[in-house]
């Protein structure tokens, strides 16, 4: 599912894959116990926004379990970091940044930057930079939540039925239909 | 359970006898830790489960005083006896960092990081709570929680630590965020300094974060019996951990503060400052020298 990133969120991403000098890097998001990308950055960004993953694997779902912010780099040779986000978009990072985003309520998401240019790993100064930036995320993504979770009003679910009807007629027409008869009928 | 002794301001007798103590001056690395092994020292490891069968563990680790916790769908907490995996490899880095410094020290795997969010929180503080409960000389917590809602009950926990003679190592926070239990005088909070000698660590005179050990770009052990690279205060404190765990092995019935004031006394800075621990300032071997020559002439006497 693509979703349009919020531009607060999407800034202080790019923030934070520019300043610490990596190639790809996500924002998500916890909600229960799934990290959903809400902004991404770099060549995967088209295919990792709007991405779910269990918190349970990768760097994204250690750090918000742990509270702890992480910079891994693997051994030449040695075993790859594959699991969680970078398992799907496909990627083999060289490096990896993990930063934990928090509120006043505790972690609510997650920062991750992966693949230092000129594959190098990411610094102490990168950690220190990028958790900065996460604790803004945390502030914004912990405003926004409310957003997302919210349940449209019925007015407004039935427009946009009406405007997904306009494109596939069959799935959609008879949905809206039956809506707005509700609507109408108070 | 350690046997209840009433606390000492409830005694009318005399200040009780110490046999013998160690002078400030006393104080050096050579002193506190050299020949040690962390023979008879026991460490826990609270995080994401200790992989003990870790070629680069040599076998330290008491698999079968191993436990689990997790919260279950109910919400009630779950305990799990022996053995258990490493969810990530962050368990198992802190591990090997202990191991390297304190080789035979006994490290126990307390695994609170497993799968799922729900009451992680709740699992921590057990988890915290088992350890002290054991009364485990050293513990290492290389995480922590920002929820405010938890700092009274994690408080607690470290204080009744700190009295049973638990000696807890957390890792502080990057940002000027809170970070439970980090914050709190009964545990030593350490952050990354910039060394990259396992036992070259700094006093922090500005509290919270009260030491600084190496905790970037540090070789350490993960799971699947590998190794990486890693960078973080999460690495930091295992460094204190097993200096913390050598030193009590070689000197049996120190109290935490005591613990604290030998880290401070054998810190790299404290060492190397122009006036070593426990010297008096020019100033007051003056004051004193001056003191004690009155003191000679006023009953007839010349310093020789």
């Amino acid at each position: 599912m693509n979703v349009a990133p919020e531009p607060i969120l999407q800034a202080l991403l790019d923030a934070a894959v520019n300043s610490t000098g990596g190639t790809d890097g996500w924002l998500l998001v916890l909600r229960d116990d799934v990290l959903e990308v809400v902004a991404a950055s770099g060549p995967s960004a088209a295919t990792a926004l709007g991405v779910s993953v269990s918190a349970d694997t990768g760097t994204a779902g250690f750090v918000v379990r742990s509270g702890q912010p992480v910079a891994l780099a693997p051994r030449p040779g040695g075993p790859a970091l594959t699991s969680g986000m970078a398992a799907i978009v496909g990627r083999v990072p060289t490096s990896v940044l993990g930063i934990p985003c928090e509120s006043d309520e505790g972690v609510v998401g997650a920062l991750e930057v992966v693949d230092k240019a000129g594959g190098g790993t990411f610094t102490f100064d990168d950690v220190e930079l990028a958790t900065l930036l996460a604790g803004v995320a945390g502030v914004a993504l912990q405003t926004l939540k409310p957003l997302h979770n919210r349940v449209p009003d019925a007015g407004e679910l039935a427009g946009e039925l009406r405007r997904l009807a306009q494109s596939d007629p069959t799935r959609y027409a008879t949905v809206a239909s039956v809506l707005t008869a509700l609507i109408a009928s108070g | 359970m350690a046997e209840a002794v009433p606390p000492a301001y409830s005694r009318d007798s005399t200040v009780v006898r110490i046999g013998e103590v160690a002078s400030l001056d006393d104080l050096s690395p050579e002193w506190a830790w050299g020949g040690a092994t962390g023979r008879g020292v026991r460490v826990a490891i609270i995080d994401s489960g200790v992989e003990a069968d870790h070629p680069d563990l040599g076998g330290c680790v008491d698999v079968s005083r191993g436990m689990a916790f997790t919260v279950d769908a109910d919400g009630n907490l779950v305990e799990t006896p022996g053995e258990h995996d490493d969810s990530f490899g962050h368990a198992t880095a802190c591990a090997g960092i202990v191991h390297q410094l304190a080789p035979e020290a006994r490290i126990t795997s307390v695994k609170v990081l497993g799968a799922g969010l729900t009451g992680k929180a709740a699992a921590f503080l057990r988890g915290l709570a088992w350890a002290v409960e054991q009364d485990f000389e050293v513990i290492n917590l290389s995480l922590g929680t920002s929820r405010r809602d938890w700092a009274l009950p994690f408080y607690e926990v470290c204080d009744q630590g700190y009295f049973r003679n638990s000696f807890i190592v957390t890792a502080a926070n990057n940002v000027a965020r809170p970070s439970y239990p980090s914050l709190y005088a009964s545990v030593a909070s350490v952050a990354c300094n910039m060394s990259h000698d396992p036992f070259r660590f700094h006093y922090n005179p500005q509290p919270p974060t009260e030491f600084l050990a190496p905790g970037i770009d540090i070789d350490i052990a993960w799971r699947d019996g590998s190794r990486l690279r890693g960078t973080g205060n999460s690495y930091a404190a295992p460094h204190i951990t097993g200096v913390a765990a050598l030193i009590r092995s070689k000197h049996l019935g120190l109290r935490p503060f005591q613990l604290k004031t030998i880290l401070w006394a054998t810190a790299a800075n404290v060492r190397e400052a122009p006036r070593p621990a426990g010297r008096l300032s020019r100033n007051m071997q003056q004051l004193t020298s001056i003191r004690a020559s009155s003191a000679l002439a006023a009953v007839g006497l010349t310093r020789s």
